[in-house]
């Protein structure tokens, strides 16, 4: 980012304006009132008329209900907007006044009928209700029919209809009467007001309703046709206007003199020279680059992704955007998200479906943003989770492709034999690397394995984050990814024990190059920690360690040492991946032994194809809830492994993002 | 060290008390945080990207108990 500074006469404003909105390029900074001497500007004359018709324009569109389109509409907006919006707005605000005055009355009418329809049922008339000296009249709702009330009450006489009554008892027994009647369910109801006959004035009351419902239709249509009619021009005016206004209120951010303008502003350091051409067309206006100050200056940011990681720019800024510094950490999570995701999907079945789904949504959702950002993002989860499934779990809607090693001893049921070799009646020539549900100690130490390569990316880019910037922080980030790469060799060797379990072939495997001396810690202290000869704890593995905790010693002092148990915490924290796909995979077995044991094999044998459709649907709603509910908690917990666990070792955010002059504002997350 | 098999029964146990606790102390951490946060989500929309790992923190509580309960199961041979 360069800095720019632009001045020029006021008269030449209005000009300089138009064009810095129509490049781009400028990230204006907003001068402030009364430094270095000078005042903010005032906005030019359309601003305040602008911004009145806007207002009014905005008040039309909420009550039509315009929704905005993300690309305006092409409509005529030329002339004057004025005019023609304030009288539309006459036009609406009195359509809409009557509109709610109707409504309201609706409302009324709606709870008078309420009231009305129980009497409606009783053959008295209201005025019969209401007058006596000597009675009391108890009426209400009944929850349940009062039959017995000559066992419980004394002098009276009753009307009854469902759910309804009304008593007239002396008045001195009208307490009495309470007290039974609230036994049994009784809630006492107001008499409306007026005389006559209910049944006559719920008719009337009924007529009148309907007389009301059809002026609010009309007014309905009038206002429905306003709004087809005027939809496209009201969106593209105010897309104009707004416009307009900004630029007119754009003075407010420079700093003026009585007879000229100043403008600062971040400029991208390769588009000066585009900007410097631009100005160039106005002799009076000069263009100055000024030096930045290392430290001081806050430069907003620009993210330059390939179009491939874009999307996941979204899932950093959700947490902070990258500061003008640091390293957009984007291409990391680019990697992480989808393979974590699909690491904790990982079932051929589920991922092909989500990278179906999202493919599909995708060609629905063609805005550009967080959403569709999000749905690529899931996308590129589902493909992961699709190849994991393939080449890594050996499994598809929770059935193995294989049947898996059962334990001696263990008989398995029909359904839980089933596997795609069986169904598809060939082998599959994809075999299983971890069997999710009989090899849980294999997937954590693989989540483990996980954890380094993430947690090594995090300080490795916090190293280069400080190493422009304090030497002593950065040598600290060194210290910390020696003690990792120990912790890290160390749990390898303890889970390496046996052969054919993960921890042995990364242990032997990728990991096979390391010095494997051991004779600092003597074995017999070892051995109690479950090491033992030939799969000792490694000198170089302790050394690390122990020098990285010496260089934190030397850097950040001792209380960073007690952070060393944090980060064996975040190591671990990793086993999540493992929890989470183990969780799924119990689920996908459970939910397809229920619907094959109940509701399949049964009628298979018997030929009921009605009930083998029935066993079907039931078996796809299982799935679809593990297809969502899977999703949903992968997708969280892969993006709280790389905002806690990952960011937190080297991020810092807190950047503005590069917003040039004359760019709309688009909606963010 | 392999359990005698008359004490297997309550490495087991204690393998569910694990998970039973730690699970219990993830959900009693997250609802008093997601409570906060709901408030503070309510105020401020643009506090979610910082609200969500504070939410799911505790979710790591639940994860040692996790091991610690496939440690103990180790132990049954």
């Amino acid at each position: 980012m360069a800095r720019a500074l632009i001045v020029g006469p006021r008269d030449e404003l209005e000009h300089a304006i138009d064009a810095l909105y129509g490049l781009k390029l400028l990230h204006i900074v907003d001068h402030r009132e009364g430094e270095h001497g000078l005042e903010i500007g005032t906005p030019l004359r359309e601003a305040s008329e602008a911004s009145e018709v806007l207002v009014k324009l905005r008040s039309i569109a909420s009550v039509l209900q315009i929704e905005e389109p993300r690309t305006p509409p092409e409509a005529d907006v030329s002339g004057d907007l004025r005019e023609k919006i304030l009288s539309l707005e006459l036009n609406i605000s009195e359509e809409d006044a009557a509109k709610k005055k109707i409504q309201a009355l609706l409302a009324d009418l709606s709870r008078r009928i309420d009231e009305m329809t129980p009497f409606a049922g009783l053959p008295l008339a209201l005025g019969d209700y209401r007058g006596y000296e000597t009675l009391e009249v108890l009426v209400g709702k009944t929850a349940r029919d009062v039959e017995d009330l000559e066992s419980g009450l004394r002098e009276f006489e009753a009307f009854a209809a469902p759910g309804f009554l009304a008593l007239f008892v002396p008045k001195a027994n009208a307490q009495a009467a309470r007290d039974y009647l609230a036994q049994h369910g009784f809630s006492p109801v107001a008499v409306p007001d007026g005389d006559g006959e209910p049944r006559a004035l719920l008719a009337e009351l009924t007529s009148e309703k309907d007389r009301w419902a059809t002026r609010l239709e009309e007014i309905e249509t009038r206002l429905d046709t306003l709004r087809e009619r005027y939809a496209d021009f009201l969106v593209a005016a105010k897309a104009r206007l707004e416009v307009q206004v900004e630029k007119a209120e754009a003075p407010l951010r420079f700093a003026v003199t009585e007879h000229s303008f100043v403008v600062e502003g971040w400029v991208p350091a390769e588009t000066f020279p585009r900007l410097r051409d631009a100005l160039s067309a106005f002799p009076s206006v000069h263009l100055a680059e000024l030096e930045t100050d290392a430290h001081g200056s806050d430069p907003p940011v620009l993210l330059r992704n390939a179009r491939l990681l874009r999307p996941f720019e979204m899932l950093v800024k959700l947490f902070s955007t990258p500061g003008y510094k640091e390293i957009d950490p984007t291409f990391i999570v680019a990697i992480g998200f989808p393979i974590f995701f699909g690491i904790m999907i990982g079932d051929a079945g589920y991922g092909a479906a989500w990278l179906g789904f999202g493919l599909f949504l995708l060609r629905k959702v063609k805005e550009p943003g967080a959403f569709r950002d999000l749905i690529i993002a899931i996308t590129w989860g589902g493909f992961f989770a699709l190849l994991f499934g393939l080449f890594f779990f050996g499994e598809a809607f929770g059935v193995p492709f294989h049947a898996p090693h059962a334990a001696p001893g263990e008989t398995l049921t029909r359904a839980e034999e089933v596997t795609w070799s069986l169904i598809l009646g060939f082998d599959i020539p994809l075999h299983a690397t971890i069997e999710k549900l009989h090899q849980v100690p294999d997937f954590i130490v693989l989540s483990i394995a996980a954890s380094y390569v993430h947690l090594a990316a995090a300080y490795t880019i916090g190293f280069f984050n400080e190493v422009g910037h304090s030497k002593k922080h950065a040598v600290a980030k060194a210290g910390w990814l020696l003690i990792l790469t120990g912790i890290f060799v160390i749990l390898m060797v303890r889970s390496s024990r046996w052969p054919g379990t993960m921890g042995y072939t990364i242990w032997n495997g990728g990991l096979g190059w390391f010095p494997r001396a051991s004779t600092l810690i003597p074995l017999s202290s070892q051995q109690s920690l479950g090491f033992f000869p030939g799969n000792a704890i490694p000198d170089v593995a302790v050394l690390l360690a122990v020098g990285g905790i010496v260089v934190l010693l030397a850097t950040e002092g001792g209380l960073a040492i007690m952070e060393v148990f944090g980060m064996i915490a975040n190591m671990i924290s990793y086993a999540r991946l493992a929890a989470v796909g183990v969780a799924k995979a119990a689920m996908a077995f459970a939910f397809n032994v229920i619907a094959l044991e109940v509701g399949i094999f049964p009628y298979l044998d018997t030929g009921d194809v009605v009930a083998l459709i029935l066993g079907a649907v039931v078996l796809v709603l299982f799935h679809l809830i593990i297809f969502l509910l899977g999703a949903v908690s992968a997708a969280i917990q892969s993006i709280r492994l790389n905002y806690v666990e990952f960011f937190i070792k080297f991020f810092k955010g807190s950047g503005t993002l590069f917003r040039p002059f004359g760019e709309r504002a688009k909606p963010e997350v | 060290m392999v359990v005698a098999e008359s004490q297997q029964g309550l490495v087991a146990m204690a393998a569910a008390l694990t998970l039973a606790g730690s699970a219990l102390a993830t959900a009693w951490a997250e609802k008093v945080i997601g409570a906060a946060s709901v408030g503070a989500l309510a105020e401020k929309p643009e506090l979610f990207g910082r609200v969500l790992p504070l939410v799911v923190i505790p979710e790591t509580i639940v994860i040692f108990g996790l091991i610690i309960a496939f440690l103990l199961l180790g132990q049954l041979g």
